[in-house]
């Protein structure tokens, strides 16, 4: 048994070592619509694709291969003081595979899983600290979410999984050369004249984050699991350089610039999900999980710049205004939270070779933002997370397929209660503002499930 | 130009580079895998396991066992520029990457039965996505070899046995280009205010093949693979400057390129012997250049006089490709495989007689591998290791006379490849694989 521990565990190192790439919708709204359906409440009992996600032991407790391809759509409705906040909906493509066998007699499993959006891998934007964002769903979603997996099975009641997901940040530098023009009005010269050219050195660099599960079965009624998912964030480090001259035909202006800009974007908070399913009948399954979700450790977005400034200019011919300040980066100061989910479902039997299985599922996110009475306005509120989805599964279809179909839908809804910002100065830029919404999450998943 | 207007533009070019996301391919100057490394790249015919998904995606479907392999893999490169004003050996850095690959035949039945399988091939540099170093054209540089080598190489295939030893392929290589916006202006306070907004967009190319057998032994495969192209293109846009009016500033290029290819190979088996040739043509002609122009002239001013950059004419290649195996029986329960190659990949870059310094030279390449594969009742492991030694070829490259500077650079250095350079060195790589049949 113990040499079996020491395999499972050398494999999921080496699992943890070999990866690479981004980040999480997942987080956001699910991953597959069984899950999704159920309100996430599955780390203790799921065993497709999604378990990428909630919980890699759970690959291992496949019975064949699964392949599964889907589509998920959420339209956001988040309003400041009455007007949309104009946050971009997310939609793309989920899905991903299941592939158990043995190594020997050790049950093994191998699982990748991804959600890619439909217009673009991911999505980053920089917005200056004052301007009210919605914090958690701004653009944290619009990232590719990529997570590759192994699982074993030491113990016919315990499984252990792990593996990666990714993030990429960026470092490097970019220098900018050559003369600027300035248009003199009489249309002979244009800005277009300017004879610059760049040279980029960067380099855009993996971060991997670990992912781990464990499921215990004390019984064939019950599970209990683990799961853990580390931190991680897109931290871009720059240096930039601009050197060059200013044609104002009558004026050369030389002059040198370099900046060094580090910022943090797109934190993926570390989280301990606690999970338990119950399966009453073989046909009920009924999960609750509990979710800490680390988000204490959120750094601002904001980046923290310094900046070098060198200007020949002869005599006082030419008005250099002061360098714009640095930026102060205000401590976010986000706290940590408990999100509780439960879920529920039956597979009813509609014909001999048909079964019909019905969901549901609630979670409830309370914001980790304080109240934004002063210069940051992270704006977020508590989140009710109610769903329901509905399937069909074929069941040995034919004798080209010795396994199942399956078709699963979801859908979810987010209500996101009023919070009233008040600012501690009247002179606020902002001012006081109220913001509630919701989210409208739907989505379909297309499963072939071998034996 | 004042110091808010410098800083504005800083502040925005920075900003968007900093989440730019730019690729490069190891897998067109390597391959892929352990094997197919050690046999000079001559996969077309003979691709095994997961490399099958780059080197012919038909040939995933002789593949009948799950299989799940994970490998590691450095290269060197002590390339030089050797010349009057040259510096002799230039600072390269190293690749070290992994390699993780399964190969997952489909379980369907009747007429479907062992027919389909799915292969995924994945290599990416330890700490790395890819580099993008676009220099400015008169440094001295490698970009054809040494930074194309620094990327995350992706594909995904699926093989199709149709019967009677043919059998067809489609893959694709994936990669992401980044495409972004910054707008500057200065807010009410004199602070510069900026408003980003990039967005990786996923490109990829297509991969194609087909396999036969027509003899027993003997093996044929044609492997298409499209242009894959990886490129970025932020815009900065700069307002609220009073009377000073800045043009967009284009941080745009191409941080990678694979040409497309057409790879022929055939593999001959004589008792423990493996024979393999390969011919792949790569159209490196419609390669569009690294650099974009920094100012772009807008419509009604197609006559401006923003620099152009430097244009490069490279040129198709052909690359022979040879290659041996031999198959030792260990014991009753282990094989052991010992390989050995050799391809020839001649430089696309035409020679460099103008301002730009694009190093690169023919490469003779020689491949050793050995391979490990563990049989019924061991456990079910293989363990590969290869080795490629990349010579160049010293060409040298004998510049006009007259070179000034670049028209950006009106007081530059004196060009460090006049009046000559001569581009050579070599390159090494080596690596480890490991799989597991589950």
């Amino acid at each position: 048994m113990k040499r079996r521990a020491l395999v499972a565990a050398a494999l999921l190192g080496a699992l943890g070592w070999s990866a690479r790439a981004h980040a999480s919708p997942a987080d956001a709204f699910g991953l597959g619509s069984r899950s999704t359906a159920l309100g996430g409440a599955v780390s203790a009992s799921c065993a497709d694709f999604s378990a990428n996600y909630y919980n890699p032991a759970g690959l291992v407790q496949a019975q064949g291969m699964q392949l599964s391809l889907g589509t998920m759509w959420a339209e956001h409705a988040l309003e400041m003081n009455g007007r949309d906040s104009q946050v971009d909906p997310v939609h793309g493509l989920v899905g991903g595979l299941v592939a158990p066998g043995k190594l020997g007699s050790l049950p093994f499993a191998f699982g990748i899983a991804a959600h890619l959006s439909d217009e673009r891998i991911s999505r980053a934007r920089t917005v200056r600290q004052d301007q009210p964002r919605w914090v958690l769903y701004d653009n944290r979603s619009q990232l590719l979410y990529l997570a590759v997996n192994g699982a074993l099975r030491p113990l016919p009641w315990w499984s252990v999984g792990g593996g990666v997901a990714f993030l990429a940040s960026t470092r490097g530098a970019f220098s900018v050369r050559g003369t600027a023009v300035l248009p003199n009005g009489t249309g002979q010269r244009s800005e277009f004249d300017s004879r610059l050219e760049h040279e980029v050195d960067a380099d855009l660099t993996s971060v991997r984050y670990l992912q781990l599960g464990t499921t215990l079965h004390p019984s064939e009624d019950w599970a209990v699991s683990l799961a853990y998912r580390q931190s991680a964030k897109i931290a871009l480090k720059i240096g930039a350089e601009l050197r060059g001259t200013v044609d104002a035909q009558i004026l050369q202006v030389p002059a040198y610039y370099a900046l060094d800009s580090r910022t943090a974007n797109a934190y993926l908070p570390e989280q301990w999900v606690l999970g338990a399913a119950y399966h009453p009948t073989p046909r009920w399954t009924l999960g609750a999980d509990l979710q800490l979700v680390r988000w204490s450790g959120y750094e601002s977005p904001v980046s923290r710049s310094s900046t070098v400034l060198e200007v020949e200019v002869p005599g006082n011919l030419v008005d250099i205004p002061a360098s714009p300040k640095p930026s102060k980066v205000i401590a976010p100061g986000f706290s940590d939270r408990l999100v509780p989910r439960v879920g529920a479902e039956v597979r009813l039997p509609v014909a001999t070779a048909v079964e019909l299985p019905l969901r549901l599922g609630y979670a409830l996110e309370r914001s980790p933002v304080p109240a934004q009475t002063g210069l940051t306005n992270f704006v977020d509120a508590d989140r009710h997370l109610l769903s329901a989805g509905a399937g069909v599964a074929w069941l040995r279809p034919g004798a080209w397929l010795p396994g199942a179909l399956t078709l699963d839908l979801h859908s979810q809804l987010s209500l996101l209660p009023e919070r009233v910002t008040l600012k501690q100065s009247p002179a606020d830029y902002v001012g006081d503002y109220r913001a509630r919404g919701w989210i409208l999450n739907l989505g379909a998943s297309l499963g072939v499930a071998f034996q | 130009m004042s110091r808010a207007r410098w800083t504005a533009s800083a502040v925005a070019v920075t900003a968007l580079l900093a989440s730019a996301r730019l690729e490069a391919s190891p897998a067109d100057l390597f391959g892929v895998g352990a094997r197919s490394q050690a046999l000079a790249g001559a996969g077309a015919a003979d691709a095994e396991g997961y490399e099958a998904t780059y080197g012919n995606p038909a040939l995933l479907a002789r593949e009948r066992r799950r299989r799940l392999n994970l490998g590691w893999q450095v290269a060197t490169f002590r390339l030089r520029a050797d010349g009057p004003a040259a510096p002799g050996a230039l600072s390269t850095e190293a690749l070290r990457g992994t390699q993780l690959g399964a190969v997952l035949p489909l379980p369907f039945g009747g007429a479907l039965e062992e027919r389909l399988t799915l292969g995924l091939a994945v290599f990416t540099p330890r700490d790395l996505i890819v580099r993008a170093r676009l220099l400015y054209p008169e440094r001295l540089q490698y970009p054809v070899l040494a930074d194309r080598a620094q990327s995350l190489s992706f594909a995904l295939g699926l093989g199709a046995a149709l019967g009677g030893g043919l059998r067809v392929g489609v893959g694709a290589q994936v990669l992401a280009e980044l495409v972004g916006t910054a707008v500057v202006r200065t807010d009410s306070s004199g602070r510069v205010g900026t408003v980003v907004d990039d967005q990786l967009i996923a490109t990829w190319a297509p991969l194609a093949g087909i396999s036969y057998q027509p003899l027993r032994g003997l093996d044929l495969g044609l492997t298409w693979r499209g242009e894959l192209s990886a490129s970025f293109d932020v815009v900065v846009s700069v307002f609220d400057l009073g009377a000073l009016v800045i043009p967009d500033l284009n941080i745009a290029g191409v941080a990678q390129y694979d040409p497309m290819q057409v790879e022929f190979g055939a593999a001959y088996s004589t008792g423990p012997w493996r024979w393999l040739g390969g011919l792949s043509y790569k159209r490196w002609s419609q390669f569009p250049g690294w650099q974009s122009a920094t100012v772009r002239c807008p419509p009604r001013l197609p006559d401006c006089a923003a620099l152009r950059p430097v244009a490069v004419d490279f040129t198709d290649t052909v690359v022979p490709r040879l290659a041996v195996e031999l198959s030792l029986p260990l014991t009753h329960q282990s094989v052991g495989r010992v390989r050995a190659g050799w391809f020839f990949e001649p430089s696309p870059v035409p020679e460099q007689r103008g301002l730009s310094n694009v190093l690169d030279a023919d490469r003779h390449v020689l491949t050793l591998g050995y391979g490990v594969r563990l049989l019924d009742p061991l456990p079910p492991l293989e363990v590969e290791t290869f080795y490629q030694h990349h010579f160049l070829v010293g060409r040298t490259n004998t510049k006009r006379a007259g070179l000034g500077c670049p028209a950006s650079a009106p007081s530059c250095e004196p060009n460090s490849g006049a009046p000559s350079v001569t581009a050579g060195g070599s390159a090494q790589t080596t690596g480890v694989n490991v799989g597991v049949r589950f």
